[in-house]
């Protein structure tokens, strides 16, 4: 009921509108972060009511995760971590001159994953976390590790390569600032390294930058695609990755409820699976397949649900931008946690009609509205370089509002695009960036706890939790070895 | 050469690369951790320690693996444009350095014409309209619509205090 009362107030209404056109607008745009504008939301909306704060984030949340697709279609440039995926396979869609299609796919499927989120988030918020919550640091760090061996089945070129990008990623992101015992470390004395490499100038750098020095590479200055049709695409084609989709989408809420693994580890592991499950792909996968667009953009958006449960139901953030919500949590004077959904049933209403509302919207923007951002991708590189040049000058420096982030987007800029020209792969690393200071704290908290244990193997691994990440890690990398080789025999 | 020998040489190259930076990591960590008081399974450098140690074998698989001769494809230079990769990369690093000197708006303008001009476009007026409509746009897009700080500051800042 309280629901209801949400959805037929205009004004409520018309802030997750707002909300959605700024997340349509931010995602979109490579460098500009859904984190960095619900951070300035923050400093916006701490006025406003805590209802309408909450329904213009729930807009940009919703819509931004969408939208960073859109950049990863029409530039090969994602906006953001989790759009990584929809990349391999919606931007040699737009290259074809099929961007409508790719962006439509990915439209109604990242409705479908966020609607799924949603209605999972408002009928199993409790079991979920109390799943979650009996994670153990081991399990976190097995998750993760797990999240990037799969990776390893991603990178077309060299198995041993996109470990190499992995670990790579994850020695930056040792860098700085120890979250256990509070000290700096390998930041060779460079006191702005001290809190540790940034991540988005990291992949803005990553992404952006390297993506330009590889277009000057290749020497390709002309539009890449010589026109886009805007083609019939029928419902029933669509719908044909429907329950597929469910699959991905459960998928995606589980992950997005596991705290610190979100988006990029969803979108990995979904893209991965439906390598497996589609045997047969109308086009191959990496060579523009729906299927990875369906993969990808369901399970990233189904996170949204999923990483909303432990922020609210214990106050663990899923992902950096629920870390940022949290603090709109807080400004307002809310208090998430066990007693949060009893206590304040109103505000969870508030939170699951901006969800709903902002799903609505995403589907009407990407229909309606994000098939026109497709015109970028016919303006010519020589034009495009130089501009994405300085947005990603921009981006970089907007986050943490200092010209070193831009310094280390260059080096990011220029390192991938070194590793992208001998066949490593940036994907890998980018996952590790994110990921490696939350695998490093609960790796050295788990060996903590095992140490004052008499049997130190049965505790680090003697839970079920564990013992089924681990066998998922090992038959992960078991499988993967051998069907590389046979790739290659038959290559040869 | 033969492409062969060149991808063997430029494997070789990756790894040893990798195995440098394994090998450093690793001995700065154990020095670095035999500095402190603190418990093996604490330090800081436990896990940076692993992750190099997995960069070494990592390094060392790519060495013994034969040298991956399969990816003759990826690894052939594809008449790479270095003259205008390195011009451009100059002219941004230039950008970096002028900018805090005549501020974000001159210094965006001035990037985006070079940069036009480097890669082509010859014709002027197109090259300051383009200069010109992209960064009013851009400023006010970020600066006046999101509020969002431009590198549009002061010299102490860029110094460091």
């Amino acid at each position: 009921m309280q629901m209801l009362g949400f959805f037929s107030n205009i004004k409520f209404v018309l802030l997750v509108l707002f909300g959605s056109v700024m997340g349509l607008f931010v995602g979109s745009i490579p460098g500009l972060s859904v984190t960095m504008a619900t951070a300035l939301l923050v400093s916006i909306t701490y006025t406003w009511s805590t209802s309408n704060a909450l329904a213009t984030v729930m807009g940009l949340y919703v819509v931004g995760v969408f939208s960073g697709a859109l950049s990863a279609i029409l530039i090969n440039i994602p906006g953001a971590p989790s759009s990584v995926v929809t990349s391999f396979d919606g931007y040699p869609l737009a290259k074809k001159g099929e961007s409508y299609k790719a962006v439509i796919y990915a439209t109604v499927y990242s409705f479908i994953g966020s609607i799924f989120g949603f209605i999972i988030l408002w009928l199993l918020a409790k079991p979920v976390s109390i799943i979650a919550i009996k994670f153990h640091p081991m399990d976190y760090f097995l998750l993760t590790l797990f999240g990037l061996a799969t990776v390893g089945s991603l990178t077309s070129a060299s198995f041993s390569k996109g470990i190499a990008s992995a670990l790579l990623g994850l020695l930056v992101s040792m860098i700085g600032m120890d979250s256990v015992m509070g000290t700096p470390r390998l930041s060779m004395g460079i006191y702005q390294l001290q809190s540790g490499v940034p991540t988005v100038p990291a992949l803005v750098g990553l992404f952006g930058f390297s993506e330009v020095l590889m277009s000057l590479a290749d020497k390709q200055l002309e539009a890449q695609v010589s026109e886009i049709k805007k083609s019939v695409i029928k419902i029933k084609d669509i719908l044909k990755h429907f329950w597929h989709s469910i699959y991905y989408a459960t998928f995606g809420t589980v992950i997005g409820a596991l705290p610190g693994a979100g988006g990029p580890v969803a979108a990995f592991l979904a893209y991965s699976s439906a390598k497996k499950m589609v045997k047969n792909p109308e086009v191959p996968f990496g060579e523009g397949a729906v299927e990875g667009i369906v993969a990808s953009e369901t399970s990233n958006n189904a996170c949204i649900g999923g990483a909303l449960i432990p922020m609210l139901t214990l106050a663990v953030p899923g992902d950096a931008v629920t870390a940022v919500i949290l603090s709109v949590f807080y400004v307002h004077g809310l208090k998430p946690g066990p007693m949060f959904i009893g206590m304040q049933p109103d505000m969870f209403a508030a939170i699951l009609s901006g969800g709903f509302l902002g799903c609505i919207f995403l589907l009407l923007l990407g229909i309606f509205i994000a098939p026109k951002l497709s015109r970028l991708i016919l303006v010519p590189k020589a034009v495009l370089l130089p501009i994405v040049t300085v947005l990603c000058i921009i981006g970089s420096f907007a986050c943490g509002n200092s010209m070193f982030d831009i310094l280390l987007m260059f080096i990011f800029g220029i390192v991938g695009f070194l590793m992208r020209r001998h066949g490593y792969p940036v994907a890998p690393m980018t996952l590790a960036l994110v990921l490696g200071g939350m695998m490093d704290s609960n790796f050295r908290r788990a060996i903590s706890l095992a140490a004052s244990e008499s049997n130190k193997l049965v505790s680090l691994f003697g839970r079920s939790i564990t013992l089924v990440l681990l066998f998922a890690l090992v038959a992960t990398i078991i499988m993967n070895i051998p069907r590389k080789k046979k790739k290659e025999n038959a290559k040869n | 050469m033969s492409d062969k020998k060149i991808i063997k040489k430029q494997n070789l190259t990756e790894a040893l690369i990798l195995f440098v930076i394994g090998t450093s990591t690793l001995l700065y960590s154990i020095i670095t951790q035999k500095k402190t008081n603190i418990d093996l399974q604490l330090s800081p450098y436990l896990f940076p320690s692993i992750i190099a140690c997995g960069i070494i074998i990592n390094a060392l698989v790519i060495i013994l693996k034969g040298f991956d001769v399969k990816e003759t494809e990826n690894k052939k230079e594809k008449n790479t444009d270095w003259k205008t990769i390195l011009i451009y990369i100059g002219i941004v690093i230039a950008y970096y350095i002028v900018m805090p000197f005549i501020g974000f708006v001159i210094a965006n303008i001035i990037l985006l014409a070079s940069l036009l001009f480097l890669l082509k476009v010859r014709v002027w007026w197109k090259i300051a309209l383009i200069s010109v409509l992209t960064t009013a746009a851009i400023y006010f897009l970020f600066k006046v619509a999101l509020n969002v700080q431009l590198p549009d500051i002061g010299l102490l800042y860029y110094f460091g205090d």
